[in-house]
């Protein structure tokens, strides 16, 4: 299975899919104006990764910005790790939100009250841009 | 003839950091974000302030440039021109100004939808936010109706919201959203 790597642009995340590691990373951010475009492909990715996950797959959100559209697909995407999860292989999630962050962290918050599969919030230092 | 002074004047007075007026497209909500975070930096505020009123301006341009350009198959230039955009700023909080022409019946969907959010505290915005966010359907375009509950629960405040005619089958639809500084 091909691994995803997704270079960022303006409005949207860089992404990184790894097959054999199990990680999957998604940071920067994510605003376009069509979410269904950018999204589906990873979505299909993970249908396909479910078919045989590695034992322990692990999800990681680093993003500064994402509108509502996109916030629906990276429910998407949680529900996809959900049903793993659910199904016996290991995955957990980790949301990561700059300090300060409210917004992002109550996003967090919220998917956390979604879905049921371990989100681990993790404060991070605010970088300088 | 335009008056110069005055609109100078105006500018300078009420502090706009940005203003806008005429169509939108992916590339020009690209630059303008990129123009009013570039703003945003060289006024001193909180990171964290810069990316609440930019994750506002997003949706609300968005929420803009969907319904402007929802007449597209018909060819209406007058619609998709009719976006506009302003961010000001006062000593206590920015104001991002946004709207957009909109039929009769766009108009009367929107003030309901917007006098329901405006009638919600916090609690009640977060629960509809789940419970809209949690439907089976992913969208394939726009945001379902999500945006403007995403803008007032970051805003943290009531949306004000105006409708003001322009011919009998279009509306001048405008709100301003307030982010504390």
């Amino acid at each position: 299975m091909d691994n995803i790597k997704i270079k960022a642009t303006g409005k949207t995340p860089e992404v990184s899919f790894n097959f054999d590691s199990g990680e999957l990373q998604i940071s920067g951010r994510s605003i376009p104006e069509n979410s269904y475009q950018f999204y589906e492909p990873l979505l299909t990715w993970l249908d396909s990764y479910a078919e045989k996950p590695q034992n322990k797959t692990q999800l990681s959100f680093r993003l500064d910005y994402f509108n509502t559209s996109s916030s629906m697909y990276i429910l998407g995407i949680l529900k996809k790790l959900e049903k793993m999860h659910l199904s016996g292989s290991e995955a957990e999630v980790r949301w990561h939100y700059e300090v300060d962050d409210e917004d992002m962290l109550q996003t967090g918050e919220d998917l956390r009250q979604i879905v049921k599969i371990p989100i681990q919030m993790i404060e991070v230092e605010s970088e300088e841009d | 003839m335009l008056d110069i002074k005055n609109f100078y004047e105006l500018l300078d007075k009420e502090k706009i950091l940005f203003s806008y007026k005429g169509m939108l497209d992916g590339d020009l909500i690209d630059y303008i974000l990129q123009m009013v975070d570039k703003r945003l930096k060289n006024v001193k505020i909180k990171k964290s302030v810069r990316k609440k009123v930019i994750n506002v301006l997003v949706e609300c341009i968005q929420n803009s440039y969907h319904y402007a350009n929802q007449k597209d198959s018909e060819g209406d230039s007058e619609s998709k021109d009719s976006s506009f955009i302003v961010v000001s700023q006062t000593p206590v909080d920015f104001i991002v100004y946004t709207g957009n022409y909109v039929s009769p019946h766009e108009a009367e969907k929107l003030d309901t939808q917007l006098e329901a959010i405006n009638a919600m505290d916090e609690s009640d915005l977060r629960e509809y936010y789940i419970k809209n966010l949690n439907k089976d359907k992913l969208p394939t375009s726009g945001g379902a109706g999500l945006g403007l509950v995403d803008i007032s629960r970051r805003s943290g405040n009531k949306i004000i919201y105006n409708f003001d005619e322009i011919s009998d089958d279009s509306l001048l639809f405008s709100m301003q959203v307030k982010v504390k500084n």
